[in-house]
């Protein structure tokens, strides 16, 4: 008697479990995003102020990469798992809009009347006429600086790449043994969008849709040892590898690199970094060249899986519609750095408060139309490998320029030809 | 019933009882090891790209890509490099694992807790190892380049220069392993006969002419067996250059394994990531055989 009392006390609290977990079961439409830890507090709050807020469940998910491998992998599982809303980086949206893994928006842009016509960056996630994703982050590859230093000793930050020379042999500091002690300019070397401006500005194709590429032509190479002879005296720190990210980071806040090279959805983080340190942070956009004044810009759109039951898409755009609004966007764009989607988000209340308190941001945002959006290839991830490695050679083990960019457009031809 | 037929009858009811208890680890050997091998095979045969809806059967298409195709320079590239990595880690797991199971073949205390501090990196994560030795191993900030600088050398590019980061992923997995190698060791050292070890004193053998005269030749059959365990596992290694080096820099450790999960997660090639795992598969399968083969004639067992 009293062993059956205690399993059915087990039996009850057991059930009572059951009961309760069911009743702090999250919303069943699940929002996938990449945000980093220091931005989703606010991004939870932003989705609350939702409608159907008590519907949402809102997960970090890794990065923009490992979403991808996740919402592939479910496809494979039989579509169970798929997130409702999910981000795509602008690189991929016409592979997988091509392929079917992102739904057509389109029917539900008409029911719903959503306004794209001053959204930023709409037609890179759109393919064959139809919109695959609504545009929700935008960064772009910016300058980074230290103002206060800057307006200590009169530095300028270039604005065009005749004036790089100068300003170089300004900003650098060095020890009496001539170890530069404060490069001027810090490259992230580990990711072409850092440095793909550089040719751009030029006239040089890194590669277009046709897989063609300039980047071993006599302009491309005139640059590349132009860059490597500053390296090699000093004035500019290359950097590539393991750790590469966190050493630029930390050598800007100490203030070991008086500029750096940085998307532009990293403003805040700097800015609070550096502020902890004393220093104020200057934006502008990097040198403009004899062919253009341009950078990369890259972001992600939030998409919804072509997978995902049919009975859930509805909930899904509608929660994908109010993410990419222009409050909405312009709301996160002033806590995280990202540039807001709508060309006219600057001239909302939100906007224009963002702007008043970070007056810097206007360098971006007055340029915003002239940065540049990368090809999209199957093989662009592959071709960016290549790039990346070729310049790391050259500037950090002293390859031959020339050699070496050679190397680079074949193997860049093959990968192309490789991928039809 | 004749007692021959009754016989027969439980002969054969407890060899099906017998055949019944191996049925589970039957089901899950199947489940994880055989089956996955079918499929990875069937999977080489398609034209499966993960980003897509379908795929349909392409026969030894992905074969030539990798033999006769772009595959071929990247395969046999991580290959060599996978090589190399394999004989470093072994041969510094190995000779290291010995020289401590010698040096700590006492029942001290002291040494009791050295055992333990050596041994227990091997049972610590390797993704929470692999991030400290990447801050360890830090060009600018890590903890090796500032003890370099006290003794006036230079910052050495640990994980970021194309002659060092293959050697210092190599050193990363030798200080990992070289615990389990020693406690391996040690305990086949409990097993040598000290008859063998005091005729050798009294013939008048130093410390070290008994460590290289008797005991490595009684320890063939465990150095064969951590040989063939550590090549094995070496060969297969994936979380350390997924942390430290992700296959960088220049592709230098750029190992078999690394590569085939870009293929598949990265390039979404998930037919040809197949084709050379398969590959893979079967070349590591012919060296367990060979080595096998080869030690049934030339290691002695009699301790």
């Amino acid at each position: 008697m009293k062993h059956l009392r205690k399993c059915l006390a087990l039996a009850l609290a057991l059930l009572l479990l059951l009961g309760c977990t069911s009743a702090l079961a999250e919303g069943p439409v699940l929002f996938w995003h990449t945000l980093e830890e220091m931005y989703r507090e606010d991004l939870q709050k932003l989705v609350d102020q939702y409608a159907s807020a008590d519907k949402v469940t809102v997960e970090y998910q890794g990065r923009v990469a490992e979403i991808l491998q996740k919402v592939l992998a479910a496809n494979v599982e039989g579509g169970e798992e798929l997130p409702y809303v999910f981000p795509v980086h602008s690189s991929e949206i016409k592979n997988l809009a091509r392929d079917g893994v992102v739904e057509n928006l389109d029917p539900y842009i008409e029911k719903y009347g959503t306004d794209l016509d001053k959204l930023n960056m709409k037609d890179v996630y759109a393919y064959e006429g139809s919109q695959y994703g609504l545009t929700w982050t935008i960064t772009g590859i910016s300058a980074f600086y230290n103002k206060t230093i800057a307006q200590e000793e009169g530095i300028t930050f270039p604005k065009t790449w005749d004036e790089m020379d100068e300003f170089l042999h300004k900003a650098t500091k060095k020890d009496e043994s001539g170890a530069t002690t404060r490069y001027a300019l810090w490259f992230p070397g580990w990711d072409s969008y850092y440095f793909t401006w550089l040719f751009w500005n030029f006239g040089v194709v890194t590669v277009d849709e046709e897989g063609n590429s300039t980047l071993n032509g006599e302009k491309a190479a005139e640059i590349v040892r132009q860059v490597k002879d500053w390296v090699d005296e000093g004035l500019i720190m290359w950097g590539y590898g393991s750790g590469a990210s966190s050493n630029m980071r930390s050598a800007f806040w100490d203030a070991k690199a008086f500029a750096i090279l940085h998307t532009s959805s990293q403003f805040k983080n700097h800015y609070d970094n550096m502020k902890t340190k004393g220093y104020e942070v200057g934006v502008a956009m990097p040198p403009a060249g004899d062919a253009a004044n341009t950078t990369e810009v890259f972001g992600m759109s939030l998409c919804i899986p072509a997978k995902l039951d049919e009975s859930k898409k509805d909930d899904a755009y509608q929660l994908l519609q109010y993410l990419c609004s222009k409050d909405t966007d312009c709301a996160m764009a002033s806590f995280t750095g990202f540039l807001a989607n709508y060309a006219d988000a600057m001239e909302t209340e939100t906007g224009k408060a963002f702007l008043a308190e970070y007056p810097e941001m206007a360098n971006l945002y007055d340029h915003i139309t002239e940065m540049t959006c990368a090809v999209q290839l199957p093989c662009y991830t592959a071709i960016t490998d290549v790039m990346e490695n070729g310049l790391a050679q050259i500037f950090l083990e002293n390859a031959d320029v020339q050699g070496t960019l050679d190397e680079m457009v074949d193997e860049i031809t093959g990968l192309y030809e490789d991928s039809l | 019933m004749s007692v021959q037929t009754k016989n027969a009858g439980l002969k054969h009811r407890r060899r099906a009882f017998d055949f019944l208890c191996t049925v589970p680890a039957l089901v899950l050997f199947i489940v994880f090891t055989y089956y996955p091998i079918a499929e990875l095979l069937r999977i080489s045969l398609t034209d499966w790209n993960l980003s897509r809806s379908s795929y349909g059967y392409v026969g030894l298409k992905n074969y030539e890509w990798l033999f006769a195709g772009r595959g071929w320079g990247q395969f046999i590239s991580s290959l060599k490099i996978t090589g190399l990595y394999t004989l470093g880690e072994v041969t510094l797991t190995l000779v290291l694992g010995l020289l401590l199971a010698h040096l700590f073949d006492r029942m001290t205390r002291w040494f009791n807790f050295m055992r333990v501090a050596i041994i227990m990196p091997r049972y610590i994560l390797v993704s929470s190892t692999a991030l400290v030795f990447m801050w360890l191993y830090n060009d600018l900030y890590g903890v090796f380049n500032y003890f370099l600088s006290l003794f006036g050398a230079g910052p050495v590019r640990w994980l970021t220069s194309r002659d060092m980061a293959l050697t210092s992923l190599v050193l990363f997995s030798g200080w990992r392993m070289a615990g389990y190698a020693m406690l391996i060791y040690l305990s086949a050292i409990k097993g040598i006969s000290e008859q063998y070890l005091e005729a050798a004193e009294v013939d008048g053998a130093n410390g070290w002419q008994k460590l290289l005269h008797i005991k490595l030749p009684l320890l063939a059959p465990t150095t064969l067996f951590l040989t063939v365990t550590t090549v094995v596992s070496s060969m297969k290694v994936f979380q350390a250059v997924d942390i430290l080096t992700q296959g960088g820099p220049y592709k230098t450790t750029m190992v078999m394994v690394y590569q085939i999960y870009k293929l598949a997660f990265e390039d979404h090639r998930l037919d040809r990531a197949s084709a050379e795992g398969f590959v893979f598969f079967l070349i590591l399968l012919i060296f367990t055989a060979i080595t096998m083969k080869w030690s049934n004639r030339n290691v002695s067992y009699d301790a």
